[in-house]
């Protein structure tokens, strides 16, 4: 299998406060896993606020470079790229973010976001050309060019202005576009428009995708495979329907059991609580779920547990699981289908 | 030029804007054209007879040395404007520079500069160029400007740098990036443009500024020597004690010049405000008036429909809360509308209600004119709100305070904005309690405040903690301590999980409903997420443009939903049973200013025929719910969905593709 893109015991750490009194902060912790060359796919990665997913966006955009380890595009590192190489990157790796607010130059039409990657990348020969594309892309996600161009951002919906922010990353002809809570602010009602249209771009077009949310029910809707963190560390990962609908880790577990559900028969105030409470004020230097965690054990304090291989298209990182064999290389794309 | 014309149109234009300009304008034509008129050899000394009043001859007098004054007048304006325009230009082209290597580079290189401006703001300007204007033999106005430049230019240096440090971070950038920008493009074409505004308002008052500072010291007698200026006229005239022998003439008419010039910038600066931060504008007196008149107009419609809500409310049994025909109008320049168009409903003692519609129907608007809190540009235009026996609506501003947190409490929806963060948390509860009982001893208060916080799962320490110590679902709990510590009778709970994370949002609703529960209040849930509202209410309101559509128990409604909207609403939400499909709804929710006729939802609704487009159907009983629309009581059941019309059209999309690409 040939990667596209590769993050290889990827870490991020963070630095703040004065000199005296440094504080770290590991954003990403030891995270290996690797997008398909040959097939187009959607992964998602899912986790809740300060689970490390936003700085995993950053390292697989080359925005944030990795403390340790590396991010691998086609058999290069992308520490050490030349310009042109890191020109050639930008295009083919997208970003699109959460904001479909902010992502605009309020001073610009929404044109000027389609236009610019056109003229940047050289997309175009000639002015009817790039019409052309900025027409399709837009028809592609949904929109009617009419009414669409012309407008400044302010009097589109954000359900609009997001799609337009999936044309303008597909008009740059990306092979992997990293999408960022894309739907997290748009109404419910309109999501369905966002994601189908993200759907789109993966089924027709070959291009892949990884999903970063907080909110497992899209993630269930539109992803192949799954990656679930907590405290910057992958606690479990596989195939998407395994993985939320018959959750293995404690905290896919709770974050599963947290999803409110339209069912009437399962409201949660008829349940036992399911309120883990927070233990003691004990740090863990090993599974940072372990404060939190209803099965810690004094192992889980100390190390972090590996990732165990459940199955064919599953990895767990709890001693719960430690029957299994340890994952290959601790790459959870081993797991993926 | 089309830009310019729709710039025009809006209304960033304004009357302060257009009165500067005017002023401006007068004073600069008077400079341009006077010399066309009047023969400017008369300002040099002994031209014409000294010490004359105004006359038809010398329209402003002469002054005691032999000079026309008003020749004396035209000569200096423009010397004036001329220093100004320099020391502006000159010190706003440095500030533009630094400020914008400052900001948008950082680094070693913005410490440098900022240091070094800093240091400059810290030394008095006037004083140095009080010394720098009294040692140069020969001053002139271009080194009086260029001198006033170097002296000021941090001021422009610093807002820029600032405006620049806030742009910066704005996720365009980033786009901006990903499209292929290099650095220098992103700073000239992403960051640039958003500066004019600034830059004009820095312009602008930088001239003002000039222009008073130099002002003072040429009427000190330390200004240019070789020419007339606003400043030395005044000078002269207090050099020959114009005033002791009241020669008016002679300094008032630089005065008021310098006055006007002053008038007309401020007024200038004051409108770019506006046109830099659009969400100043539509504050006019003329829409108040407007208002005013519609309010009373409003006031006989709603005395009218208060007569069918009387009959209409006769009926119910004893109800906690009563709405009837409540109406909330928004006007702006723009135009005006109906935010909550004729809501009417009731509440149980001890009901909760979830209200949900998607973003811009109505839902907050609603909350807010429930608790009496409308803002302009809203304004409630009619109806009433009985809690018990008492209209809220028609009670004064002082009761309606002691009302809110004892009677009804609101659980706002971003926790982090409603805490003011440079108190501790027990002082905002005992705040909030101190307004209604006054007579608690500190010792029975701190009782109290801790119970509160225990009972929303904090600590009893938390009350001597900082907002910014607290987890965002810790604000949460803490804004739903203070809004359940009196034990209101109806709590209004506006989306009070939307920012936190699903297994926060889980422990926080839990604890809300606990505390509900036990208080025995009633409590609206607004909401856009069905799974959250299914959980937690016993009954359902579903808003759409402002109308209530359908109401009723929630397991009727979640079950049987009728009104075509409700369902589309309970379809969006993702299954995690199946592989589901994508559901949305086709369109968006009409603009408040543009709400189509009939029913407003018919332009969205699969099953819409003639008479919605032309008729607004009324709420009507119908299978244990009230539901308007016109499908019933005719339709005895809702047929399903058309999948065309609905599977992932939204905002007037072109489905084929997408749907193609789903089977």
């Amino acid at each position: 299998m040939t990667e596209l893109l590769k993050v290889s015991n990827a870490s991020k750490i963070f630095h703040d406060g004065p000199i005296w009194r440094r504080e770290t902060t590991v954003a990403v912790d030891n995270i290996s896993f690797s997008i398909a060359d040959d097939r187009p796919t959607i992964t998602g990665v899912v986790g809740e606020s300060g689970s490390g997913k936003t700085t995993l966006a950053l390292l697989l955009l080359g925005y944030a470079s990795p403390s340790k380890g590396e991010v691998v595009y086609r058999g290069q590192n992308l520490a050490a790229m030349s310009k042109q190489e890191r020109f050639e990157f930008r295009r083919v790796v997208q970003p699109i973010f959460q904001d479909p607010f902010a992502a605009f130059n309020p001073f610009y039409r929404v044109d000027h976001v389609l236009q610019i990657p056109i003229e940047r990348f050289g997309l175009a020969s000639s002015e009817e050309e790039a019409e052309q594309l900025i027409h399709d892309a837009l028809q592609l996600v949904g929109l009617r060019p009419a009414e669409t161009l012309g407008r400044f951002p302010h009097q589109l919906s954000g359900g609009q202005r997001q799609r337009i922010m999936v044309a303008r990353a597909l008009l740059c002809r990306p092979q992997l576009i990293i999408a960022d809570e894309p739907v997290s602010m748009v109404d419910a009602s309109l999501r369905a428009t966002i994601l189908a249209s993200l759907q789109t771009l993966n089924r027709d077009l070959g291009i892949s995708i990884v999903y970063i949310t907080h909110d497992l029910t899209t993630a269930h809707q539109v992803c192949d495979n799954i990656i679930v963190m907590y405290g910057g560390q992958v606690v479990e990962a596989g195939a998407v329907g395994k993985v939320i609908r018959d959750p293995h880790h404690p905290y896919t577990q709770l974050l599963v059991s947290s999803i409110p559900l339209m069912d009437r028969s399962k409201r949660w105030e008829n349940q036992e609580s399911p309120e883990p409470t927070e233990q003691k004020g004990r740090v863990s230097v090993g599974c940072k779920f372990a404060p939190r965690c209803s099965h810690a054990e004094e192992r889980c304090w100390i190390a972090p547990p590996p990732l165990y291989q459940t199955d064919a298209t599953r990895a767990v990182a709890c001693v719960l699981y430690d029957d299994n064999p340890v994952l290959a290389q601790h790459d959870v794309s081993g797991v993926f289908r | 030029m089309n830009r310019l014309l729709r710039l025009l149109n809006s209304q960033r234009i304004t009357t302060n804007l257009i009165i500067g300009l005017a002023i401006l304008t007068i004073v600069v034509l008077v400079s341009l054209l006077g010399p066309l008129f009047v023969d400017m050899d008369l300002a040099k000394v002994g031209e014409v007879p000294p010490s004359k009043p105004p006359s038809a001859e010398y329209l402003l007098g002469t002054d005691s040395q032999g000079r026309d004054m008003l020749a004396v007048l035209i000569s200096a304006i423009p010397q004036t404007l001329k220093m100004g325009l320099i020391a502006g230009i000159v010190g706003v082209s440095i500030g533009l520079l630094l400020g914008l290597l400052s900001g948008f580079f950082g680094g070693p290189l913005d410490t440098v500069i900022r240091v070094f401006a800093d240091s400059l703001m810290t030394v008095p300007g006037i004083a140095i160029l009080l010394v720098i204007a009294s040692n140069i033999e020969s001053m002139t106005v271009e080194v009086m400007g260029l001198t006033v430049a170097a002296l000021a230019w941090m001021y422009p240096t610093r807002t820029i740098r600032s405006q620049v440090l806030s742009i910066r971070e704005r996720p365009y950038m980033a786009v901006a990036r990903a499209n292929g920008e290099s650095e220098l493009e992103v700073l000239f074409r992403e960051v640039m443009p958003n500066l004019v505004p600034y830059v004009a308002a820095s312009l602008v008052a930088s001239i003002n500024g000039a222009i008073l500072a130099t002002v003072g010291l040429e009427s000190l007698g330390l200004g240019a020597q070789n020419v007339h200026t606003l400043g030395t006229t005044i000078y002269w005239a207090r050099r020959y004690s114009a005033v002791l022998r009241g020669q008016w003439w002679w300094w008032a008419p630089p005065i008021i010049v310098v006055s006007l010039i002053f008038i007309g910038l401020f007024l200038v600066s004051m409108g770019l405000d506006r046109f830099a931060n659009p969400a100043l504008s539509g504050q006019g007196s003329a829409l108040a008036r407007r208002r005013k008149r519609d309010a009373r107009k409003d006031a006989a419609l709603s005395d009218a429909a208060g007569v069918t809500g009387a009959v209409a409310g006769s009926q119910a049994e004893p109800a906690l809360l009563r709405v009837e025909n409540l109406r909330v109008v928004f006007e702006t320049n723009a135009g005006s509308g109906l935010a909550v168009d004729n809501v009417s409903f009731t509440m149980q003692p001890g009901e909760r209600m979830g209200l949900v519609g998607e973003s811009g129907c109505g839902k907050t608007t609603m909350a807010t004119a429930i608790m009496s809190l409308v803002r302009p540009p809203g304004r409630i235009a009619g109806g009433r709100v009985m809690l018990g026996e008492t209209d809220l609506l028609t009670l004064s501003d002082e009761k309606l305070r002691k009302m809110r947190l004892k009677e009804i409490a609101l659980v706002p929806q971003a926790a982090m904005n409603s805490l003011n963060p440079v108190m501790r948390i027990g002082e905002q509860l005992a705040d909030a309690i101190r307004v209604h009982e006054d007579t608690l001893s500190q010792k029975e208060l701190d009782t109290l405040i801790a119970e509160s916080l225990v009972n929303v799962g904090l600590l009893a320490e938390v009350a001597n903690r900082y907002p910014h110590q607290l987890s965002g679902g810790m604000k949460q709990r803490v804004t739903i301590a203070i809004a359940t510590v009196l034990g209101p009778q109806l709590i209004i709970a506006d989306e009070p999980t939307s920012a936190l994370d699903v297994v926060v949002q889980q422990r926080v609703m839990l604890t809300l409903g606990r505390v509900q529960k036990e208080l025995g209040a009633a409590m609206v849930l607004i909401g856009h997420d069905m799974g959250l509202i299914a959980q937690f209410s016993d009954t359902i309101g579903v808003l759409y443009a402002g109308k209530m559509v359908e109401r009723g128990d929630i397991d009727t409604v979640l079950n049987e939903p009728c009104h075509p909207y409700t369902r589309l609403l309970i379809d969006s939400l993702p299954k995690l049973e199946s592989e589901s499909e994508f559901i949305g709804i086709p369109g968006l929710p009409p603009a408040l200013f543009n709400r189509p006729d009939g029913c407003s939802f018919h332009p969205r609704c699969p099953f819409a025929f003639a008479r919605c487009q032309t008729e607004i159907p009324e709420p009507q009983l119908f299978r244990g719910r009230q539901v308007a629309c016109h499908l019933y009581p005719e339709q005895g059941q809702l047929p399903p969905i058309p999948v065309s019309s609905v599977v992932v059209a939204g905002d007037g999309a072109l489905p084929t593709g997408i749907v193609e690409a789903k089977s």
